[in-house]
């Protein structure tokens, strides 16, 4: 009975740890994330303090292309507004995470009682 | 509590030495800049580093070594202040 | 900058390592602000050098030739400087639009700067807050003593009616009563027995136990006899026991012991360990002039450096006389437990005078709440009770504390304060009333002066409305039976208690004057 309960209480273990290394890829992601938006943010900035007469350019690769401010401008709004929404859908997915993850605690500690229980009943019998 | 002060004290006096330490580090760096400037010779170019990059700028030598011994003054003044 | 959330079950383990985490946060933090002052640093020398830029036609340069050699070069169009914007995106622009934009930029930095600090200060005021933490936590380092106190099943039972509940508006005075007869029979065998200091000290358990079992006899006693002369008085088994704690708490001088012995130094008899036993774990209240519950240790008063590495005294509640510091204008040191002494016996031989008068002054310096102190300190003037404006103050220099000059002056100027109306059993009862039975009522305020009493130091009475008083106890039931605390004054007047209250009270009074004179 013991050993049942202790495999059970490694699998779900395991899971949790599974569990918590994504929800740590996650946050990582999220933070990359917010990083870009704030950069975003600067380059929306610096672009309305030029005029149409400063030639913009955009590295893709070792090449520098050049753009045109307007649209250079729509870009980075666009870049911008992905960038929010990536960011939400992180969020929600966290926290679905954080929910799972509370679940399995409790289920965790729930197996390490029962665990114990029967540690305690086999030596009190013998 | 005594004890808090003290420590507080003792962090704050580290700190202090810390700075302390390196603000010689760069006094004697200083000075051996200006040593070295004032030992060039006469043909020689001298460049300006820009600050947090790769790119020299030329400079002239009377001027940098003035300005060079200007900061090395500051920085006697900082250490003595200390 | 996430904290390690550390649970502390082992107190100095678990606080050291939080302020490890804190300290590494403090220093990270610390790191980046570095950095980011650096880099405004950059900004500006940039924007010097941009300025500075269109100014000749061309420089002449060493041009970084990869990451080790340098190759002499010419700085042309000195104006046009192409800025990375970010993102893989770059812009070409004039060396002033090129500052526009390097301002702009450092106002970024600026702000994660403020940013940074702040995080910094709250860290810091973490870090403080674990430092207290980890000293609370003992370790020996810090000079804080856990302080325990336990509550053995004996007496449990014991106190188990004398628990604080919540009084019901009559209750207050009935349980006085009982209360104090158990605690007077004490104190007569106590004196009797000339054991000022004998029941002082560490008292065995088994004395204590015995002790703790005879008073309970006692009180169950006078509870009967009690019950059947206050057949109005609404108290149960409740009240008594309530009024028991109060007793206790009223009785137990303003002296925290600290779980050390009593104070050798009282001179009145101390109030006999009696109840000791029985006392409650009463909750130290504050009573209004920092008259804590009178612990006196008993046993283990070990200091222990057990639990978490910090000391720990062990206690437990005990009656100890009552030195209440009050100023009564004549010595701050209240003879409390003189008076009670007196009351008590006072009550013992007339017990029954009338509607549960015998919770006497216990009641007085019952004092359950803030306001008790209010009504503690009443002032009788013309007759009236009137609440004191300044607990603080005496009436008259001469009763300050700080001068025992006039003792007579103070004492007929405590007399006619009436500090509190003289508590109808309690002056039934009064022999020598001297003790600072300084209760008058309030009718017998002129009288007062006149009385040849023995000026305690206390005569802070605590006069209660007669509780047999239909009329004055609904009204006042704030917190004790219809004393005249200030918010309670306004009840007052309506409330015909004036009339009826003294008149018994006088005639208690004027009993045990002639008693005292006699």
């Amino acid at each position: 009975m013991a050993e049942a309960i202790q495999k059970k209480l490694q699998a779900e273990l395991e899971k949790y740890q599974q569990m918590q290394k994504d929800v740590s890829k996650s946050m990582s992601a999220r933070h990359k994330l917010e990083t870009q938006l704030t950069e975003n943010t600067i380059v929306k900035d610096e672009l309305d303090l030029l005029d149409s007469e400063n030639t913009v350019y955009k590295l893709i690769g070792p090449v520098l292309v050049k753009q045109d401010l307007d649209e250079a401008k729509a870009t980075v709004a666009k870049r911008l507004e992905y960038i929010n929404g990536e960011i939400q859908r992180y969020e929600t997915l966290l926290k679905e995470m954080e929910r799972k993850l509370d679940q399995h605690r409790e289920v965790l500690s729930s197996l390490q009682q029962e665990y114990q229980r029967a540690q305690g009943r086999p030596v009190g019998k013998v | 509590m005594a004890s808090k002060c003290h420590q507080a004290m003792e962090d704050n006096t580290q700190r202090e030495t810390a700075l302390k330490e390196e603000l010689n580090k760069k006094v004697k760096e200083q000075k051996i800049v200006v040593d070295e400037l004032s030992n060039l010779k006469k043909n020689r170019r001298v460049y300006v580093q820009q600050s947090n990059s790769n790119i020299f700028f030329l400079a002239e030598k009377g001027e940098t070594l003035n300005a060079c011994k200007k900061s090395l003054d500051r920085m006697k003044k900082d250490y003595q202040d200390m | 900058m996430s904290e390690t959330h550390i649970r502390e079950d082992e107190f100095p383990h678990g606080v050291h390592r939080l302020r490890e985490e804190q300290k590494k946060v403090v220093s990270g933090c610390e790191e980046q602000i570095q950095h980011w002052t650096k880099v405004e640093a950059d900004y500006s020398s940039l924007q010097e050098r941009l300025r500075t830029l269109p100014d000749k036609l061309s420089y002449d340069i060493m041009v970084p030739f990869g990451p080790l050699a340098f190759m002499p070069g010419k700085l042309v169009h000195t104006n046009e400087v192409t800025v990375l914007l970010g993102d893989n995106w770059f812009a070409k622009c004039s060396a002033k639009q090129a500052v526009g934009l390097a301002e702009h930029r450092k106002s970024h930095v600026r702000k994660t700067l403020d940013d940074l600090g702040k995080v910094a200060e709250n860290f810091e005021a973490r870090v403080g807050f674990t430092e207290d933490l980890r000293k609370y936590s003992g370790g020996g380092k810090g000079n804080y003593v856990d302080i325990r106190e336990e509550v053995r099943d004996g007496e449990e039972t014991l106190t188990k009616g004398k628990r604080r509940l919540a009084h019901k508006p009559n209750s207050m005075p009935r349980v006085e009563s009982v209360l104090e007869l158990p605690e007077e029979e004490e104190e007569e065998e106590e004196e009797a027995g000339g054991g000022a200091g004998g029941r002082r000290g560490v008292l065995s358990e088994e004395e204590l136990w015995a002790r703790l079992d005879q008073l309970q006899a006692q009180e169950d006693q006078l509870d009967d006899e009690d019950r059947a002369s206050d057949g109005a008085e609404v108290n149960g088994e409740d009240a008594t026991s309530s009024s028991s704690s109060e007793e206790e708490k009223d009785g137990e001088a303003g002296r925290l012991t600290n779980g050390l012995h009593s104070d050798e130094g009282w001179p009145s008899e101390s109030r006999p360990s009696e109840s000791r036993a029985e006392l409650q774990p009463l909750p130290p209240q504050a009573h209004g002039a920092g008259l804590p519950n009178l612990l006196q240790e008993e046993e283990e008063e070990e200091e222990e450096d057990g639990e978490g590495g910090v000391p720990t005294i062990y206690f437990s509640h005990t009656m100890e006389p009552k030195k209440v510091r009050i100023n009564t204008g004549r010595n701050t040191m209240l003879k409390f437990s003189e008076r009670k002494e007196e009351a008590k016996r006072k009550k013992k031989n007339g017990s029954h005078h009338g509607n549960g008068h015998g919770h006497s002054h216990h009641e007085l310096h019952k004092i359950k709440s803030p306001a008790d102190f209010y009504r503690v300190f009443v002032d009788v003037v013309n007759g009236e009770l009137v609440p004191r404006k300044s607990i603080l103050k005496s009436r008259s220099r001469e009763n300050s504390v700080c001068s025992d000059t006039s003792e007579s002056s103070a004492a007929d100027f405590e007399e006619r304060r009436g500090l509190g109306r003289s508590l109808s059993h309690d002056e039934g009862t009064h022999s020598d009333t001297s003790e600072g039975i300084l209760e008058e009522e309030s009718p017998t305020g002129p009288r007062a002066p006149h009385l040849p009493f023995h000026y305690e130091a206390f005569s802070g009475t605590v006069v209660e409305k007669d509780p047999g008083m239909p009329t004055s106890i609904p009204h006042l039931t704030i917190c004790a039976p219809a004393l005249p605390t200030i918010p309670e004054r306004k009840c007052e007047d309506p409330a015909p208690d004036g009339p009826q209250g003294p008149p018994k009270r006088v005639s208690k009074f004027k009993a045990s004057r002639a008693k005292a004179t006699m």
